[in-house]
């Protein structure tokens, strides 16, 4: 299992492929997974990520106003903000869980998200009962 | 419906502590819609578990289930091959659902998951405010609807207080005061008048004051050969 | 004719009555009321006991009267309804009534929530109307509640609050006037800053012809500092204190002398309202104040 896996709305995408068209390489530690909308990504889903080995997750949605499905995003924070609750009921770090807004065009401001991600996966390392006292 | 809301996860940890396999069962019920122990709450809560094992390097099988009403035993009757063999059943019901459990498996240790608040309603998604105050006598065609055992913190059958300012109850700036919305629902209403009447001494012996209830619908009841022919629950 | 109450005898030979208020203490020694009951004794016609006010406990409102008749002056004890249900409230209505207690006066209560024992389990079986009806079936008629015969029926000059300052103000009428039909037979109002908004209601009570049924005697508050005159306007539900006398406590030189100045001009032109037939001192904390207030508004020596 990757360090990061990055759950990305299908609008939001285009941004990956823009980068690599760029030449701005994606961190080979995130494993990127593809969700109808960033709505989709509920509390249930993140914790089993974090299970599975994964010690970061980044759930990348569209910008206020643009999603598809017309309110997929708001309810895609409102889940995150559940999902770093329960970590931090569980003695876990919330940080372990981010959500970022990006156009498809937006291609350096995800990468750049991905590479920060990746270090606080780093930095964290893998999950412990206590650490979210640090 | 009934509002009930989650304990914090540390005090579920607290109580499984110790038992390696648990049945987590929600009910589709009234703390479906208050979001507390619906299906999706019940997977959320299952998989803070099975981390919180897994982080702990404890052992730990955290099962599923969410019935359709635990209140009822048809229901929970259903459920008794994922009950067998499990250390404790985390119940997300109410606490009547929980007691239902319990008393349907007593071998095995029904803990409760929620707290049981009230009687009340969604104002909007997210926000459930207590409505009716059980008290086995009703009086809201004497109060424009509203009930005062319930909405009046004082519980005044006869308000409002002196504490009534700007529509407010002083105990909280959030909550409105009863008497005032009932005054205002009676002139709404066209009967004024009703705020002027003096309602007596209430006898609480219909509420929960009076001992636990027992209310039985005579109608509704079987016949021993309706019940030998399995009739009914 | 006999009167229950040497405040009621007062009230009803027309002259304008004066009330004043003892907090009892927190403590299991009733010297401090001893003390209080003593410099108070002669400068009021009776004295409220509160019944852990603000829902912090105290020693009980009961207790401290009969404490106070040992020393000679007459109380009023109030009774909430929100620690008691009507089995205690009657039981102690009696016991008062026993040792000597005439006037009692029937409230909602702080919630409990304002005082020292949030985690408390509310009564509130019945409601200050509720109170006043039942206490004066047990006065008149002589039974308690539900109809069992009381061998010697309490003797009390029954009274309640009313609030001019809280809302909804077309209510404040209503209200007293279903607190006399349920057996008040004088009214405390919450302290008078407002006279605007006092003058009106009391027109209101004039109209209703509740002046005929019940004395109303209104409630004053000396001020203390600027800080008790700011947080009484904004923290306290229910009181109604304008900026004008927020304003001259926080640029009084002499704070205290001015609240006593402020407190008598109040006094003043609440002789001349229509409808009020005394006043009542709340001067808790401060009730050594209370004699120069009577003396100084003119209202020494008691009857």
């Amino acid at each position: 299992m990757n360090n990061v896996v990055a759950l990305i709305c299908s609008a939001a995408l285009g941004a990956l492929e823009l980068a690599r068209e760029n030449g701005l390489s994606v961190p080979e530690e995130v494993a990127v997974v593809e969700v109808p909308c960033s709505g989709r990504v509920d509390e249930a889903t993140v914790l089993r990520t974090l299970r599975k080995g994964a010690r970061a997750v980044l759930v990348v949605g569209c910008l206020m106003g643009n999603c598809r499905f017309s309110t997929g995003n708001h309810e895609a924070h409102r889940n995150i903000d559940e999902a770093k609750h329960i970590l931090r009921q569980l003695g876990l770090a919330p940080e372990r869980v981010e959500i970022i807004e990006v156009s498809s065009i937006q291609y350096v401001k995800l990468v750049n998200a991905m590479n920060a991600m990746t270090e606080q996966a780093e930095r964290l390392g893998p999950i412990r009962l206590m650490e979210g006292d640090r | 419906m009934i509002i009930a809301e989650q304990k914090e996860i540390a005090r579920i940890i607290e109580m499984i502590d110790g038992r390696r396999s648990v049945l987590v069962a929600g009910c589709r019920s009234c703390v479906a819609v208050c979001q507390a122990g619906g299906e999706r709450e019940v997977a959320a809560l299952a998989e803070a578990l099975r981390l919180h094992a897994a982080a702990g390097g404890l052992e730990r099988s955290v099962e599923t289930v969410t019935v359709e009403r635990q209140c009822e035993k048809e229901w929970v009757q259903e459920i008794a091959h994922l009950v067998e063999g499990k250390d404790a059943v985390l119940s997300l019901a109410c606490g009547v659902g929980a007691q239902v459990m319990q008393a349907l498996y007593p071998e095995v240790q029904v803990l409760p998951g929620l707290n049981t608040s009230n009687m009340g309603a969604p104002v909007e998604q997210g926000v459930y405010e207590e409505r009716c105050g059980g008290c086995g006598d009703c009086v809201l065609h004497l109060t424009g609807g509203i009930c005062p055992v319930a909405r009046c913190s004082k519980s005044l059958l006869n308000g409002p207080c002196g504490g009534s300012q700007n529509g407010r109850c002083e105990i909280d700036p959030e909550t409105p005061c009863a008497w005032e919305l009932i005054y205002r629902s009676l002139v709404r209403l066209g009967h004024p008048e009703l705020i002027e009447v003096n309602i007596p001494p209430k006898d609480w012996m219909p509420s929960r004051h009076g001992g636990p209830r027992r209310i039985v619908r005579k109608s509704a009841v079987l016949s021993d050969e309706e019940r030998d022919r399995g009739v009914g629950l | 004719m006999s009167y229950r109450s040497n405040l009621e005898r007062v009230l009803a030979s027309g002259r304008f009555a004066v009330t004043a208020e003892i907090g009892p203490p927190k403590s299991a020694s009733g010297d401090a009321v001893r003390q209080r009951a003593r410099m108070l004794r002669g400068h009021a016609d009776a004295f409220n006991l509160t019944d852990n006010q603000t829902a912090i406990v105290r020693l009980s409102s009961v207790a401290s009267a009969a404490l106070c008749i040992q020393e000679g002056i007459e109380p009023v004890v109030q009774m909430t309804c929100r620690d008691r249900n009507r089995i205690a409230l009657q039981s102690d209505l009696l016991g008062a009534a026993s040792l000597g207690v005439r006037n009692v006066l029937c409230l909602s209560g702080d919630h409990q929530t304002f005082g020292n024992q949030k985690g408390a389990k509310n009564v509130y079986d019945l409601d200050p109307i509720q109170e006043l009806v039942v206490f004066r079936r047990m006065r008149d008629e002589g039974m308690v509640w539900g109809g069992d015969a009381l061998e010697q029926a309490p003797q009390v000059f029954l009274g309640a609050t009313t609030n001019p300052f809280a809302d909804p103000f077309e209510l404040r009428a209503v209200r007293l006037a279903k607190k006399v039909s349920a057996g008040a037979e004088f009214v405390q109002t919450q302290a008078v800053f407002d006279l605007e908004r006092f003058e009106r209601f009391m027109e209101q009570v004039r109209e209703r012809r509740l002046d005929e049924k019940v004395h109303v005697l209104a409630g004053v508050i000396p001020l203390r500092s600027a800080g008790a005159a700011r947080y009484m306007r904004d923290k306290v539900s229910g009181m109604s204190v304008p900026d004008e006398i927020v304003d001259r406590m926080k640029n009084a030189p002499e704070p205290k002398k001015e609240g006593v100045r402020i407190c008598l001009e109040t006094i003043e032109q609440l002789r001349s309202v229509r409808g009020v037939h005394g006043i009542h001192i709340m001067a808790i904390g401060w009730e050594d104040i209370v004699p120069e207030v009577v003396e100084q508004a003119g209202l020494s020596p008691r009857p």
